[in-house]
Parts: structure tokens; C-alpha cells; sequence
């Protein structure tokens, strides 16, 4: 008795059923819903620790209202697409990467060792700089995405828990050598590499930086969109993704598969770190990157996989970003503050799939409590 | 033996068993949880909102206030988990990331000295809120119990810490009986393992799984408060630095048995330890970033033990991770 009166305590009051077709149009339209949802929930939140919700509101949409502002959107945009669109090639596969941050660090860590060696006079010459800074960015992160790769098809060990140790493990390894072997003789002693040099930056000469990130950004973002729609390794990957077991059935090389998505991932990361490295700060020091790896998570999940909505997502996130600088100078309002929204984003995420699938029904004299 | 190289033996294992205590009430609660078929993923999150609860009820009310309220939070937490993942049959995976998400960046924000202080000021009026600003608050004292704390070894081992590392081995062995020897552990496991089947012999497997989420989510949260109160009461960003996932992955070594995850807590208490006693040495004692990648890596180097010992075949609830629902 008891049992049953606790179980239909639980349920909803309401019959819920699965919506038999989800049109995209319904389904940007949930999203939206319930990304406006997140934005006041996380008001409230701000409310009841004594600040103004509606401060906090209006700083957001004024970093879009100055062309300077913007720039700073596009700029912080940039690590935070390129990472998420390399984290959907293994989300597609439900290779749970949450590594992008270590993998970023790993892209910083090789970017800055270059430039470490062409200061000391040894390596690229001036020509070759770029070309070797973005090889060695990428190659570093495809390399530390490929760790838990291997793992998990080698050990069955969850990707989870690995690629979460790995990001401690490079965020450590960064922070030693800025300490140790790379730090700036010249640095007055912080704890920081050399200035990056400008022929190691990523630009289009005539404009600045934000412009040419976002060339370069979209470049990925369509690419991506190609790889998934029209090659037989985008098919693959989502058959992966779809049902390892059918697809184990139907001769499909899995591990082969995963390696390379998650390798893809890896590299995108790691080109993700040469532009914060190079282009942000320019320069490596510890805590370069405020997440920018998690951020994409995030991102990759709200824009749900497919590429051109990833990147208006990631920009979502440069947006808060850069608003959460401006709310710590104007009404000095911690850096975490940001981190409440985008939790509340990342929460309204997940429950937008439950609401696009799903339709509500009054339920009309089901069975009620006081049957059994 | 000297009794040099004993009394050496002694702090090392004591201070192994201090760290230990983090890492054994949040895997405790997460065996449970999962042997219900629930991962949770967010005990980093609900372990850093315990820490920052018992920081400030420590400095309004005292320890004993801190310690439920950090095991309050933590069942919050643990309801919103299980309305995401029991009711609306959301993936565990990604409703655990977003728990532990909004934990770091709710406990970071709450953690910030103007934030603190102004929390404080609210909670109880008569205590002087710059005290939240200093970022410390009151260990939790140690608790000498006679006579056995005169014991070797096991007395300072055992009977000098703090009354947490007691709770942590007593309610490790209380859940280990409830799990294994009781009707209720019975339905509980049954529900993890073939929760359709479970149904049909008349167990409620969503409350079930509600009471198994949020129990897991409060022994993580006083996980949190023991953190921050019996460990390292010195409030910093980022405070608990990965270890509610490494709690998530003991519970895959002590092979989700309450019991064994006594031991494997006290050896990554151990591990954790060996960061401040290898730099003693004249190891890293300038750069000691390479000695604190250890937990992380053996983390990794024990998931791949494991995988090597059962030969892929980990002995998981068959349901775990798999949302339930009745066709109707």
C-alpha cells in the first residue's frame, strides 16, 4: 500500500508521450524556449545573492552593441568553436571526450615550445614558423586525445574518468614548465613563456585578429558540416554513434573509427589552444584558459551536434564571456558568475530534448491513488 | 623496527586515512547509487557545494550545522538528478555533468569573499561577517578515544582523527550489511541489475532509484564538508580538484562493494598523501607539478589494471546507466 501511494507520488500528474515526429523548426524553437528559461532561472539565482539580475541582463546584450565588444566576442569565440565542433566528431561516435580542455593545453603547451626553441635561435626559420606552430599544436592535441582513445578501445577503461584526469595532467604539466624550463629570463620573474612572435600569430594582414578567426572558424565549421553529410566517414561514425552493436554486425572497423574522430577532436583542440596562446594572451602562463575545453561541451551539446548551430553557440558563450569582464569591472561580480549561467544553459539543454520528444497530456481519471 | 621508522609509519598511514575519508563517504553513496542502475557523475559538483556549505554554517553555527546542511545540499542535488534521470529518463551521463557544472560554478561564485560575507550576514546577523572573508573557518577537533588511541599505530591511525573518519568507516559498513544481507538491499540491487523484472515482484524501482540518488548525493555533499571542514579548512577555487571523479572510479575498483571501497579509499588517501611527503625529500620541492599529476595518473594506470585483471568483463550492474520505463 504503501509502495503504491509513494509511486504515483512520483509521477507526473500529467500523461507524458512520446511526440511521434520532431520538426526542426519545433525543435529550435524549444531550444530557444528554454535557453530564455536558463537566462531567468540564473536572474533569479543572481537576485538572491544580492545582485542585479537586471545589470547582469543588459551588460550581456551590450556586448554586441560596439564594434569593440564585438570583436572581443569573435576573439573568445574562436577557442571555443574551434574545440566544439572537434567535440561533435566524437559525440557523434558517444565517445563522451570531456578532454578538449587538456587537449587545448596540450595544443598550447607544443605551440609555445617552438616559439621557446625559435627564440633560443634553434628550429623553423621565419617563413616555416606558422606552418610548424600549427602542425605542432594540432599533432599535440590529436596525440593527448588519442590516450583515451586507445583505452577505451583497448581497455573498455571509461573515457569519462580518463580524459577528466588527462585535462589535470596537462593543466600540471603546463604550469610546471611556465615555472621551470621555459620560464622568461626576461619576465621579471612571473611565471611565463616568451612573447609569441608575430610570425607565429594566425592573421589575415588588413584586418584584425576577430576577422580572421572567423574565417577560419567557419572554414572548420563547413568542413565539418561536408564530412558529416556527404562522406562515408561522417556515415560511419554515426552508424558508431547510432548502435555500436549493428554496426560491429555489419563489419564496420569500429576502433579504427574512433581513433580517428577522437584524433580529429584532439587536433581541433589543440589548434584551439595555438590562437589562445598566440592570439588571446600571447603567451603560455598558468591558467591561460578559463575552460574554454568544458565551455565547448556545452556548446557542442546546445547547438545538438549539427556544425553551422555549434558555432552561433560557441558565440553564445563568447558573448558570456566577454560580459562576465565587463560585470567583474563594473559591479565587481565574481568570474564563477558566468560558470551559473552556463550550467543553467547546459541544464535547460538536456531538458529541451526530454520536451522536444515528448508531449504533454492532461491525464483524465487515470487510475488514482486510492485504487489498490 | 626503530621507533623512528614506526612513529614515520604512522603519520604516513594516518594522514593516508585522513585523505582517504574524502574519497570514502562520496564512493560509498556512489556504490549505492549505482547499484540501483544510476551513474552519478555529478558528486564533483555536489562535493564542492558540501565544502562551501560547511564554510560558512561552520563559521554561523558551528560544525555540527555544517555537516547536515552539506548533507541537505547534497540531497537537493541528488533530487534534481533523479528528476532528470528517473523521470524524465534523461542520459546519466550528461545530467551528471551538468550537476557537477552547476555545483562548481554555484559553489565558486558562493565561495567569493563579497559573495561569503554577504552570505553569512544573512544567515546569522550576530556573527562578524568579515570572518567569511579570511576564508578559513574551525577544524573539526580530534577525537582521542581512550584508551585505545594509546594503541600502536592503530592509535593514532584509528583513535585521534576526527569523528568524519569514524562516520565514514561506520556508515561504509552499515550500507555494506543493508546492500548484502537485507530484504531492502535486495530490492535495491535487483532494481540495478533488472529493474523491468524488479517491477513485476512489486519493488517501486523509480523510488528506488529517488532514494539511492539522493542518499549517494548527500554523502557526497558531507564528503564535501568533511573536505573542506576535517581536511583543509582553507577555502580555495576549485577546492576539491577532480576527486568526486576519482570517488566515481573507486567505486569501479572496490567493484561496487561498500567494503572494498574502504581499501581502495585508504590507498588513493595514500596516493594523495604522497604528494606532500615525496617534496619533503628534496623531490619537487620547488616544482611539485609533476608530483601532483600522481592521483590523475593512477587514476588512469588503475582503471587499465582493472580492465587487465576482469578482462574487460567488469562485474557493473547489468542496468546501470539505462533509464527505466514501463511500457504502457
Amino acid at each position: 500500500m504503501f509502495r503504491r501511494s509513494l509511486l504515483s507520488a512520483l509521477r507526473l500528474p500529467v500523461k507524458v508521450e512520446r511526440r511521434p515526429e520532431v520538426t526542426p523548426r519545433f525543435s529550435i524553437a524549444v531550444t530557444l524556449g528554454m535557453l530564455l528559461l536558463a537566462f531567468l532561472a540564473s536572474g533569479a539565482i543572481f537576485q538572491l545573492l544580492g545582485f542585479s539580475a537586471l545589470h547582469i541582463y543588459r551588460s550581456f546584450f551590450t556586448t554586441l552593441l560596439s564594434p569593440i565588444m564585438l570583436e572581443e566576442v569573435f576573439r573568445r569565440s574562436a577557442p571555443i568553436i574551434l574545440s566544439a565542433i572537434g567535440l561533435c566528431y566524437s559525440y557523434r561516435m558517444g565517445f563522451w571526450n570531456i578532454g578538449a580542455e587538456g587537449q587545448l593545453y596540450m595544443g598550447m603547451i607544443a605551440a609555445t615550445g617552438v616559439v621557446v626553441l625559435y627564440s633560443a635561435g634553434v628550429g623553423p626559420g621565419d617563413a616555416l614558423l606558422l606552418p610548424t606552430v600549427v602542425a605542432a599544436s594540432m599533432l599535440a592535441g590529436g596525440a593527448w586525445s588519442l590516450i583515451p582513445a586507445a583505452l577505451k578501445t583497448k581497455f573498455r577503461a571509461n573515457e569519462i574518468i580518463t580524459t577528466l584526469m588527462l585535462n589535470y595532467t596537462a593543466i600540471l604539466l603546463a604550469d610546471y614548465l611556465v615555472h621551470g624550463a621555459w620560464k622568461d629570463p626576461a619576465g621579471y620573474g612571473f611565471a611565463q613563456t616568451v612573447q609569441f612572435p608575430a610570425g607565429a600569430r594566425i592573421s589575415l594582414p588588413g584586418f584584425p585578429d576577430a576577422v580572421a578567426y572567423l574565417a577560419l572558424t567557419g572554414a572548420v565549421t563547413v568542413l565539418t558540416f561536408i564530412v558529416f553529410r556527404y562522406t562515408v566517414f561522417g556515415f560511419e561514425s554515426r552508424i558508431v554513434g547510432l548502435n555500436i552493436f549493428a554496426s560491429r554486425y555489419a563489419g564496420l572497423r569500429i576502433n579504427s573509427i574512433i581513433l580517428r574522430g577522437v584524433l580529429i577532436s584532439g587536433a581541433l583542440a589543440g589548434l584551439a589552444g595555438l590562437i589562445v596562446v598566440s592570439g588571446l594572451i600571447g603567451r603560455l602562463r598558468p591558467g591561460a584558459s578559463p575552460g574554454y575545453g568544458y565551455h565547448a561541451i556545452i556548446a557542442s551539446l546546445l547547438g545538438g551536434l549539427y556544425p553551422p548551430a555549434v558555432f552561433f553557440s560557441s558565440i553564445l558563450f563568447g558573448m558570456l564571456l566577454t560580459s562576465g569582464d565587463l560585470l567583474q569591472a563594473s559591479i565587481q561580480m565574481p568570474k564563477s558568475g558566468v560558470e551559473i549561467i552556463m550550467a543553467m544553459i547546459f541544464l535547460a539543454t538536456i531538458v529541451a530534448e526530454f520536451v522536444k520528444r515528448h508531449r504533454l497530456r492532461l491525464a483524465g481519471g487515470v487510475r488514482g491513488g486510492g485504487a489498490t | 623496527m626503530t621507533v623512528e621508522s614506526l612513529s614515520f609509519l604512522e603519520a604516513i598511514l594516518a594522514s593516508a586515512v585522513s585523505a582517504g575519508t574524502i574519497y570514502l563517504i562520496a564512493s560509498v553513496g556512489e556504490c549505492i547509487t549505482e547499484r540501483a542502475g544510476v551513474i552519478n557523475l555529478g558528486l564533483e559538483g555536489i562535493m564542492a557545494m558540501g565544502a562551501i556549505t560547511s564554510f560558512i554554517l561552520t563559521l554561523a553555527y558551528g560544525h555540527l550545522a555544517a555537516i547536515l546542511g552539506a548533507a541537505l545540499v547534497g540531497a537537493v542535488f541528488g533530487l534534481l538528478h533523479a528528476f532528470l534521470s528517473v523521470s524524465l529518463r534523461l542520459n546519466q551521463i550528461v545530467v551528471g555533468l551538468a550537476i557537477t557544472w552547476l555545483g562548481l560554478g554555484l559553489s565558486g561564485f558562493m565561495g567569493a569573499p563579497e559573495v561569503a560575507r554577504e552570505l553569512l550576514k544573512s544567515i546569522n546577523p550576530a556573527v562578524p561577517a568579515f570572518l567569511a572573508e579570511l576564508k578559513q573557518a574551525p577544524r573539526l577537533p580530534e577525537l582521542k578515544i581512550e584508551p585505545l588511541n594509546s594503541l600502536p599505530v592503530l592509535g593514532r591511525v584509528l583513535f585521534s582523527q576526527n569523528i568524519l573518519v569514524h562516520a565514514g568507516i561506520i556508515t561504509a559498513l552499515i550500507l555494506w550489511f543493508i546492500l548484502t544481507r537485507t530484504r531492502w538491499g535486495l530490492s535495491l540491487r535487483s532494481v540495478g541489475e533488472n529493474p523491468a523484472l524488479a517491477d513485476t515482484a512489486g519493488v517501486n524501482v523509480f523510488a528506488v532509484r529517488y532514494l539511492a540518488v539522493i542518499l549517494g548525493s548527500s554523502l557526497a555533499g558531507v564528503a564535501g564538508a568533511y573536505l573542506f571542514i576535517g581536511y583543509q579548512p582553507f577555502w580555495v577555487e576549485d577546492l576539491t580538484r577532480s576527486r568526486g571523479f576519482i570517488a566515481v572510479s573507486l567505486v569501479i575498483l572496490s567493484s561496487w562493494s561498500p567494503l572494498r571501497a574502504i581499501a581502495a579509499a585508504y590507498l588513493f588517501g595514500g596516493v594523495e598523501t604522497l604528494q606532500f611527503r615525496i617534496p619533503l625529500r628534496g623531490f619537487g620541492a620547488e616544482t611539485p607539478q609533476l608530483i601532483m599529476m600522481l592521483p590523475y595518473v593512477i587514476t588512469i594506470v588503475t582503471l587499465i589494471l582493472i580492465s587487465l585483471a576482469s578482462r574487460g568483463r567488469l562485474p557493473a550492474p547489468a542496468a546501470l546507466g539505462k533509464p527505466y520505463s514501463r511500457e504502457e
